[in-house]
């Protein structure tokens, strides 16, 4: 070997690549070499600063305490909003909620419990959810809250792709559990939708407000299930106005269902079953 | 429970599954920051963040990668980030860091022996946080944290080339750093 050689046999050697023969012609090539020596040298100390160094080191207990708290406020967290696909009077109202919601928002780190039933096949609701999936994983940029809050929900779409066979198994345990729930017969054929919400009375009042500004009427139906307040939300609103409706009454699903769950199509009766979590 | 299933209950937010999928991670993630700012209150505060951002975009996490690369990747931009924000901002002093994660002394060392790889030490932390960013992560990650080019190359969204440039020029920056106090290092021995 000549000294020009020399750096990438010392990089073989840090990345425990370097041959036996290779070795020796770096010995031989240095015997005769002072300044290729001294390199080599060095390139064993450090060697040896780096095997000292822990690839692992433990955390501070404060330290560990403090990022799990962190971590569980913003699990706290009310679900979150994607301002990019809602507007107007709708928006505003969300963000208004959101802000209430925030305070009152329960204290249970717990798994929350998911469904969701819609009429559309797993599959079609995927591959839509697909085109929302903007944001890649690491753009948050601490600039402020509100964007941060909405790439996270441009990002939460994603887990439809992720999660497809666990959702499918609790959309069909949800709707073994709807077959049981009070039903009120209606002639329209009614559009169902299943939500998880962290307060059934509030999200009722906030539902009938909103059924009010979208010139709507509702009927609401309290029951218990398994000790989990529930209510079965019967609405009639003008077509045009139901996909806007359904848009601002998402943000309090916690069930992780993807957002075209709540598209509707032409339809004017919804059913919505909300259970609290 | 395993990796996969504690990283689904994290996507639906469950917090104590992410904190105890994060158990297993957070070890490997102080340590990143650690070499990356020199000091334990950086680093746990790097951590706090990096934290928070894979929870809120655990999601986004596609199963392609190994878990832990994709744990690196983002506490290693968590780190950059930082230290891009504060890059007209004095460096913290190196206080405090002198014996932060380091292998155990070996038992036999003398008082002598001790304080040498202690002033060892400082200068090895001192000529890492002196290298430009890139490279210094690139370095942390190949030569104390072990991983193999490709993974540091996912972790770093850059390929294979530059990562292999940007480790073999930051060393030898080390090796120009380390030939440059050789009285202490050889000292310290090969
Ligand atoms: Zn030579």
């Amino acid at each position: 070997m000549n000294c020009t050689q020399l750096d990438q046999y010392l990089d073989a050697m840090l990345d425990g690549t370097l041959t036996a023969d290779e070795l020796s012609s770096v010995d031989d090539h240095c015997q005769g070499c002072a300044a290729c020596a001294e390199k080599l040298k060095a390139n064993r100390q450090m060697m040896r600063v780096f095997a000292e160094m822990a690839p692992e080191m433990d955390v501070p207990l404060p330290a560990q305490a403090r990022w799990r708290e962190a971590v569980r406020n913003e699990a706290r967290r009310p679900a979150r909003l994607n301002f990019r696909l809602i507007g107007g009077i709708a928006a505003a109202l969300v963000v208004a909620l959101g802000a209430t919601f925030a305070l009152k928002a329960p204290a249970g780190d717990d798994a929350k419990m998911l469904s969701v039933r819609t009429e559309q096949s797993a599959d079609a609701a995927l591959s839509d959810s697909r085109t929302l999936d903007a944001a890649p994983a690491m753009e948050f940029e601490a600039a402020d809250d509100a964007l941060i809050e909405a790439d996270g929900a441009a990002e939460s779409v994603n887990m439809a792709e992720e999660d497809e066979a666990v959702q499918e198994a609790e959309a069909v345990e949800f709707a073994a559990e709807a077959a049981n729930l009070p039903v009120k017969s209606v002639g329209a054929p009614m559009r169902e939708i299943g939500m998880v919400v962290d307060d059934v009375n509030r999200v009722c009042d906030y539902a009938r407000d909103l059924a009010q500004e979208y010139e709507g009427d509702i009927d609401i139906q309290h029951f218990d299930e398994d000790g989990a307040a529930c209510a079965n939300l019967y609405i009639d609103l003008p077509a045009a106005n139901a996909p806007e409706f359904l848009e601002a009454m998402r943000h309090f699903d916690h069930s992780g269902a993807p957002a075209d769950a709540f598209d509707v199509d032409g339809e004017t009766s919804l059913l919505l079953v909300l259970r609290s979590e | 429970m395993d990796e996969r299933q504690l990283i689904e209950r994290a996507i639906r937010g469950d917090a104590r599954a992410f904190n105890d999928l994060m158990s297993a991670q957070e070890k490997r993630m102080y340590a990143v920051a650690m070499r990356m700012f020199g000091n334990r209150e950086d680093a746990e505060d790097c951590l706090q963040d990096a934290m928070l951002r894979i929870f809120r975009s655990i999601s986004g996490f596609k199963f392609q990668s190994s878990f832990s690369t994709w744990v690196y990747r983002v506490t290693m931009n968590t780190c950059l980030d930082e230290l891009r924000k504060r890059k007209n901002r004095p460096n913290t002093s190196l206080d405090g860091l002198l014996d932060a994660g380091w292998m155990p002394a070996d038992a036999q060392d003398t008082p002598e022996q001790h304080a040498l790889r202690a002033e060892v030490r400082g200068s090895v932390y001192g000529f890492i946080r002196e290298l430009p960013e890139d490279m210094r992560a690139a370095v942390v990650l190949r030569d104390i944290q072990g991983l193999s080019y490709e993974d540091i190359a996912q972790a770093l969204d850059t390929n294979v080339g530059t990562v292999k440039s940007r480790i073999s020029r930051g060393r030898e920056k080390l090796r120009e750093k380390i030939m440059a106090k050789s009285e202490l290092f050889d000292r310290y021995g090969v």
